[in-house]
């Protein structure tokens, strides 16, 4: 008998329920599974910014191709060319009356050549290409210069179109069909590429020695070239094509001028350039002096200033100009590159207010430069070297972004450089071969220097930190993060400021002082204000206070200050009420303090504020603000009273509240009262007359508080914000600080009063020190959330990356960069990862703040149990 | 050793019991309590004032000026300084006077009246119209003369044409989208084989002819529904009512553009009750007009409600779950602990950084993916991505994430406010862990659950920024749930009203004639915001009482 029988009689199943015992294993699996996932995914969002950021800091990757030998040199005039998509290359080849061979970079399979007779170049002695749209300038040995289309000009082919066989090309292949030449790019598109060179018309002869340099920028109405002969004479052309309105003719007009050499140049000019815009011509002889001028009027042109692009004893070797058209490159024979922009101001700027200056600087590294070349679509720049290296920096931010390795390469220094026009292909070229290279530049724009320290941006007079990511085409973007993090503190500071003593004091009111029947009814409405969306606040800050506080500044101002004194005048009048009425109205003190106290205080704070107005700023604080007109001593009065008053209040405790304890023994209570209203009254006079003292020595000594803490009123600034914000942070403050008082155990209370302590003295000495970590935590957590505030800050600051202090001016938070323009950076552009690199710094940020907060917050929970 | 000090006691002086009391200092700390109290309430007191002030028809005030000029209006705004006394008067009829607003000096004004007559018009375009009705034309022939008989015409007519109005405006929006979608299906279909069989294939030439179907029959469809409508717009086309502006000016309005009209000056508190209820109707309901300023908010409301039921049915699960794993299976440790840290802290990141994640992990991670695997002929054909872009999963998604330490952070809480004692008790009795996880804690830490649930709800109404990313747009009538299969559209943009408040309030031309509305979706969202708050409440209270009468 193996069931034993139990008392009952009835047989008990003693094992589980086998579903039992599977219901808890596939809970357990489920539950653990779903719940380290969330967890895990919920954590991912920190590693997932990281993620998208870290490729801005990663290397850029070159990798060599092939070296293909050329039977021919390619020396000046030579000139190298490639594709759209850098898989066909062509080289102009100036021997034998020259001709054009087109090749494949990958294999250097030969595609094609034509002779220079054909192409219009025969005699040529000085090319000039724009990266954009094929557009060429060349001189000839007569002295004579044509503009026209020169390069190769890719189209996309759909796969139907292509000749019979190519479809089958790899991404990469290049194939020769008949006269024109098909090809795959990377992308998988098939293109056909075609040897483009047109030069219509005649060309024009204004010059009759051999042109050794010519320059090429576009216009709205047609090309401008500037061309230097031999005899170091510039002639400047431009080339105008309008359209007849009533003929319907094109009609082509031509206008320049010629610039005599001027006596600056001990030698004969070398290079000539002008700027993309066309209002600039740059004159550079070897030894490296060299002149500009302006020439807005192409008929007139007028010399500006000369400089020294190479001081001490280099040569000029190559000269450049920069993507955007605003800085040149100089390089010279010592290998040391220099980047020139012309900047306003200065010391001595030229007739145009402008001059020219040396921004950056890169020293040399392997040899003399031999040829120098522009990115078409970023300032990066690719510089040969006399050692056969071939390295691209960055001009921005100084960076040198690849070098290549020396050994790999063409035998003897580089005499043509290239950066395809996607980036992706560098080619090199000398006497006897071409080499060619594919990269991937990575982020050369961007670097830890440029993001958070001062960077040289061109047309600039020195380096600074900006934040400007939007713009024309060719404009240089500014990607630093510290106006954004200077933007995002400023807030904070401004708004915890605010915020905070009202929270913190109010938690103090509510917890220690209020009626428990009115604390139900009044924290959980501040609790709810919690959840009010930022998005009203934002709006309610940007468009109802900013133009209501403009109109009413001083009014905000003294009320800062008229407020609290009116609070503490009331505080002594009530003490001036007999003892037994006044513990009869004990229940009505908040009531009295909120009803009358305090719109007393708005009341007075409107009432002062013309007078204090007048006092201060000699009746307009906004123009006082501009900085028209007015001493300092106003903006010093008001920045000096917070500190006045507490150094009233250390006077009064230290010396008039130890002489009035021993004094009043026997004193009546109307006595004492009026004793302790005489003393407050002293204290403020007391206060204004120390903070308008401080405020007269400082003034003297000609500081001012404009441009600092204030200045220029702007409709939207960081006081509207301030104010905007606090609607957000004391109610999260007020309740954790709440909470934080009133979990200090009661039986500490009731000791301190049991004691005799008053309940203001329990207050200050007992509950606020127990629960310190805890009002720590609150403020915070309310540090937090203001870092993070993202619609207030966009709808109330103004949304400019300004960097200064001024309580009355705009700027730009981390928050609102991110919302305003990361739906418009393309993805995986720079513009994009820097942006999620600022989540990424708002993340740590506010990371930081919160795990300070919640490690105090433990071991505030942790004390108070110990209590 | 005696009890008595050796010190002599301090004298007890009058004034120092009155420092210790600190009254000034109680004082200030009363002050910043009753000043948080009285920011927050006037605050919310004020946005409800002129939220629900909005569509109030205010009278109008014929304004006469010295110099003979006169407008007609609404006072919106009196300002007094010290040397002058103006008002703004919203003068509408921006057409004619190029301003909506217009500050008068009471110097300046030599007479002002409420004219019986004076009608406000909200039409279709061109914002809101002032004037005084002069007669209802149809075509040629003049229906009614004088504001009276005109009045009672255009009250009999008006209905009739803006119902057909309104069928048109269905048939366009419905059956013509319907047809769109059609022609749509039928193109991807042909890409899709394409894509999949080469243009050498059974299926191309199937898909192909599928398409040719199905353009000729849409074409034929089409071409019925313009005849509908056609015949609808005929029959309304003709109808004017003539306006004259205060200025003497003739205005002419077609009937089938007057939305709203209310003459103010002559209506009974019940009649301006009326059209005070019709023009919060037609918020609730209609589709907005005239770049988000004017007309309804449904597609708004509808969105936010979507966005925040799907982020509730989302972040409920996963919260109840990490919670759980947390407190009841999780063994303790310092691991544990720094989760619970990270949480914590995670619910105190900005919700612009949620915002990013989802932009860059959502939308163009997992969604471009998806695009990739099943919507590559929508991608070919148009360049257009499904899921890659915005939309109303990605954002409900990213919302989840954020509010999701909230609710973690609630149900933990409420998880460890069941009593040990309880779950003993079940051990005891035989029940199995889950058993007792199922039957007794959950059940008791409902009330917490829920709370933390209602209130991850309301941070997830309000919240924008994030959304602002990943596929709140400016304008989106297609509903994200609607009646056309598959009903719920998770790709779809969608219209948020937090985010219409930022988009009208900031980017609409014309901020200040857009003001009113945007004071009546603030109150609007902020009134759904209260009483999901309002809910938590007491559905905590609820809970709460059915469960304490239960224990032990």
């Amino acid at each position: 008998m193996h069931s034993r029988a139990t008392f009952t009689g009835r047989e008990r199943r003693r094992k589980t329920d086998p579903w039992v015992h599977a219901g808890d294993v596939l809970a357990r699996g489920l539950i653990t599974i779903g719940g380290i996932g969330t967890i895990v995914a919920v954590l991912a969002v920190g590693f997932f910014l990281f993620a998208v950021a870290a490729p801005l800091f990663q290397t850029a990757r070159i990798r060599p191709t092939r070296v293909t030998p050329l039977v021919h040199a390619v020396e000046r005039p030579a000139c190298l060319g490639a594709d759209e998509s850098g898989l066909v290359a062509w080289v102009f080849d100036p021997t034998e009356g020259g001709r054009v061979r087109i090749l494949s970079v990958a294999d250097g399979t030969p595609l094609g050549e034509r002779s220079a007779v054909d192409c219009g170049l025969a005699n040529v002695t000085a090319i000039r290409l724009l990266p954009s749209g094929l557009h060429a300038a060349c001189g000839f040995a007569d002295g004579s210069l044509h503009t026209g289309r020169l390069g190769l000009e890719s189209s996309f082919v759909s796969e139907s179109d292509l000749p019979p066989g190519l479809a089958s090309m790899r991404p990469g292949d290049v194939r020769a069909a008949g006269e024109s030449i098909f090809l795959r790019n990377q992308g998988g598109q098939f293109a056909s590429v075609e040897f483009v060179a047109e030069f219509p018309g005649e060309p024009s002869r204004p010059l009759s020695t051999p042109i050794i340099d010519i320059d090429l920028a576009l216009l709205g109405d047609g090309p401008l070239v500037a061309a230097l002969d031999a005899e170091g004479r510039v002639r400047l052309e431009s080339v105008s094509s309008r359209r007849n309105l009533l003929t319907d003719e094109i009609v082509i007009s031509t206008s320049g001028a010629t610039i005599e050499p001027t006596s600056d140049f001990a030698t004969r000019p070398r290079f000539v350039r002008i700027s993309e815009l066309g209002d600039q011509l740059f004159l550079i002889a070897a030894t490296g002096t060299a002149s500009r001028h302006s020439i807005r009027s192409v008929e007139d042109p007028e010399w500006m200033e000369s400089f020294d692009v190479a001081p001490g004893t280099g040569e000029v070797a190559a000269v450049e100009r920069m993507y955007g058209g605003n800085a040149f490159a100089f390089a010279d024979s010592t290998g040391t590159i220099r980047i020139f922009f012309a900047t306003r101001g200065g010391t001595a700027p030229a007739a145009d207010g402008l001059a020219m200056v040396a921004a950056k600087t890169f020293p040399a590294v392997g040899g003399a430069v031999t040829a120098l070349s522009a990115s078409p679509r970023s300032r990066l720049l690719a510089v040969a070297e006399a050692s056969g290296g071939v390295r691209l920096v960055q001009t921005t931010t100084g960076n040198t972004v690849i070098e290549t390795d020396r050994r790999q390469l063409l035998a003897g220094p580089a005499r043509q450089v290239l950066i395809a026009p996607r980036e992706n292909t560098l080619l090199a070229g000398n006497g006897s071969s071409l080499a060619a290279w594919e990269f991937n530049p990575g982020y050369p724009d961007v670097s830890l220097r440029s993001l958070f320290g001062r960077v040289w941006y061109e047309n600039y007079s020195d380096p600074v930190h900006a934040w400007e990511t939007t713009g024309h085409e060719s404009f240089e973007p500014k990607f630093g993060l510290v106006p954004l993090i200077f933007g995002t503190i400023k807030a904070t500071i401004y708004s915890m400021l605010f915020a905070t003593p009202i929270a913190l004091l109010a938690a103090i009111y509510s917890s220690q002082f209020l009626h428990p029947r009115w604390k139900a009814r009044i924290k959980p409405t501040i609790e709810m204000m919690a959840s009010l969306p930022s998005v009203v606040l934002g709006f309610v800050a940007g468009l109802v206070f900013a133009p209501i506080i403009e109109q009413a500044v001083m009014q905000v101002i003294t009320g800062i200050y008229a407020v609290p004194l009116t609070l503490v005048a009331a505080a002594h009048l009530w003490q001036l009420l007999p003892p037994g009425l006044r513990s009869r109205l004990g229940g009505w003190r908040f009531a009295a303090i909120g009803l009358i106290a305090l719109p007393a205080g708005l009341a007075l704070s409107r009432l002062a504020a013309p007078w204090l107005e007048q006092v201060l700023f000699q009746g307009d604080i906004a123009t006082w603000l501009d900085g028209r007109g007015g001493s300092g001593l106003g903006g010093w009065v008001l920045a000096l009273l917070p500190l006045a008053g507490l150094s009233a209040v250390m006077i009064v405790n230290r010396v008039i509240t130890p002489w009035l304890r021993r004094r009043s023994g026997g004193w009546s209570h109307q006595q004492t009262t009026l004793a302790s209203l005489a003393t407050f009254l002293v204290g403020v006079a007391v206060a204004v007359a120390l903070a308008f003292a401080a405020a007269m020595f400082l003034d003297a000594l000609r500081l001012d508080t404009r441009g600092g803490l204030f200045g220029t009123y702007i409709q939207r600034n960081a006081l509207i914000v301030a104010i905007g914000m606090s609607f957000a942070i004391i109610p999260l403050v007020f309740t954790i600080a709440d909470d934080a008082l009133s979990s200090v155990p009661d039986h500490l209370r009731s000791a301190s009063l049991g004691a005799g302590a008053t309940p203001w003295q329990t207050a200050v000495r007992v509950i606020v020190p127990a629960a310190a970590s805890g009002l720590f935590s609150a403020v915070m957590i309310g540090l937090g959330r203001a870092v993070g505030e993202t619609m207030i800050v966009l709808m109330a600051a103004g949304n400019t990356p300004l960097m200064n202090w001024n309580l009355f001016n705009g700027f730009q938070t981390l928050s609102a960069a991110i919302a305003t323009e990361l739906p418009e950076a393309a993805r995986g552009s720079a513009h994009y990862r820097v942006l999620f690199l600022s989540a990424l710094v708002l993340f740590a940020m506010t990371f930081v703040v919160n795990t300070v907060a919640e490690i105090v917050r433990q071991r505030f929970r942790r004390r108070a149990h110990d209590l | 050793m005696t009890f008595d000090s050796q010190r002599p006691r301090r004298i007890r002086s009058a004034y120092s019991s009155m420092v210790a009391h600190g009254e000034p200092w109680v004082w200030l700390t009363g002050g910043s309590l009753a000043a948080a109290i009285i920011m927050i309430t006037g605050l919310l007191g004020f946005i409800a004032f002129r939220g629900a002030m909005t569509f109030w028809p205010a009278p109008l005030e014929l304004v006469t000026l010295r110099d003979g000029r006169k407008a007609l209006g609404e006072v919106t705004e009196r300002e007094q300084t010290a040397t002058v006394s103006r008002r703004l008067v919203r003068s509408a009829n921006f057409e004619l006077a190029g301003t909506h607003y217009e500050w008068f000096n009471d110097a300046e004004i030599s007479t002002t009246a409420f004219p019986d007559w004076a009608t406000a018009i909200e039409r279709l375009e061109g914002g809101r119209f002032h004037g005084f009705p002069v007669r209802l034309l149809h075509g040629e022939a003049v229906v009614a003369e004088g504001p009276e008989a005109s009045w009672a015409a255009f009250q009999r007519e008006h209905p009739t044409i803006r119902r057909r109005h309104r069928q048109a405006g269905a048939i366009d929006k419905h059956d013509r989208g319907e047809l769109q979608r059609q022609l749509r299906a039928a193109r991807l279909a042909v890409v899709g084989a394409d894509l999949a069989a080469g243009r050498d294939s059974d299926r191309y030439r199937a898909a192909v002819q599928a398409e040719e179907e199905t353009a000729a029959r849409v074409a034929e469809e089409s071409a019925l529904l313009d005849e509908k409508t056609a015949a609808l717009r005929g029959e309304n086309e003709g109808w004017i009512y003539e306006f004259e502006t205060a200025s003497g000016e003739k205005q002419s309005i077609p009937l089938e553009s007057i939305v709203q009209i209310w003459q103010p000056n002559r209506l009974s508190v019940l009649g301006k009750a009326g059209v005070y209820l019709a023009r919060w109707a037609e918020f609730l309901a209609d589709d907005p007009r005239e770049a988000n300023s004017a007309g309804g908010v449904f597609p708004a409301i509808w969105g936010t409600v979507a966005m925040t039921l799907i982020m509730a049915l989302l972040v409920a699960p996963f919260g109840v779950l990490a919670a759980l794993y947390l407190r009841e299976y999780a063994s303790r440790g310092w691991i544990t602990s720094a989760v619970r840290i990270a949480i914590n802290n995670l619910a105190g990141v900005p919700s612009i950084v949620y915002g990013a994640f989802g932009l860059g992990f959502f939308c163009y991670g997992v969604g471009a993916g998806i695009d990739d695997l099943f919507f590559r002929p929508a991608l070919v054909a148009d360049g257009q991505p499904t899921f890659g872009t915005g939309g109303l999963l990605w954002a409900s998604l990213t919302l989840a994430l954020l509010t999701l330490p909230v609710v973690i952070v609630a149900t933990e809480e409420a998880l460890a406010a069941v009593p040990n004692s309880m779950r003993e008790g079940s051990y005891a009795c035989g029940a199995g862990k889950w058993q007792t996880i199922r039957r007794i804690v959950l059940p008791r830490a409902l009330p917490g659950i829920m709370t933390g649930l209602i209130l991850a709800m309301a941070r997830g109404a309000g919240e924008v920024a994030p959304l602002m990313l990943v596929g709140v747009k400016k304008l989106a009538l297609e509903l994200p749930i609607d009646g056309a299969f598959p009903f719920v559209h998770p790709e779809r943009e969608f219209m948020h009203l937090a985010f219409l408040i930022y988009d009208v309030g900031f980017q609409s031309p014309n901020s200040q004639a857009a003001k009113p509305m945007v004071f009546t979706i603030t109150f609007l969202l902020v009134t759904i915001i209260a009483l999901l708050n309002v809910a938590a409440i007491w559905i905590r209270s609820r809970l709460k009482r059915r469960y304490v009468s239960q224990q032990f």
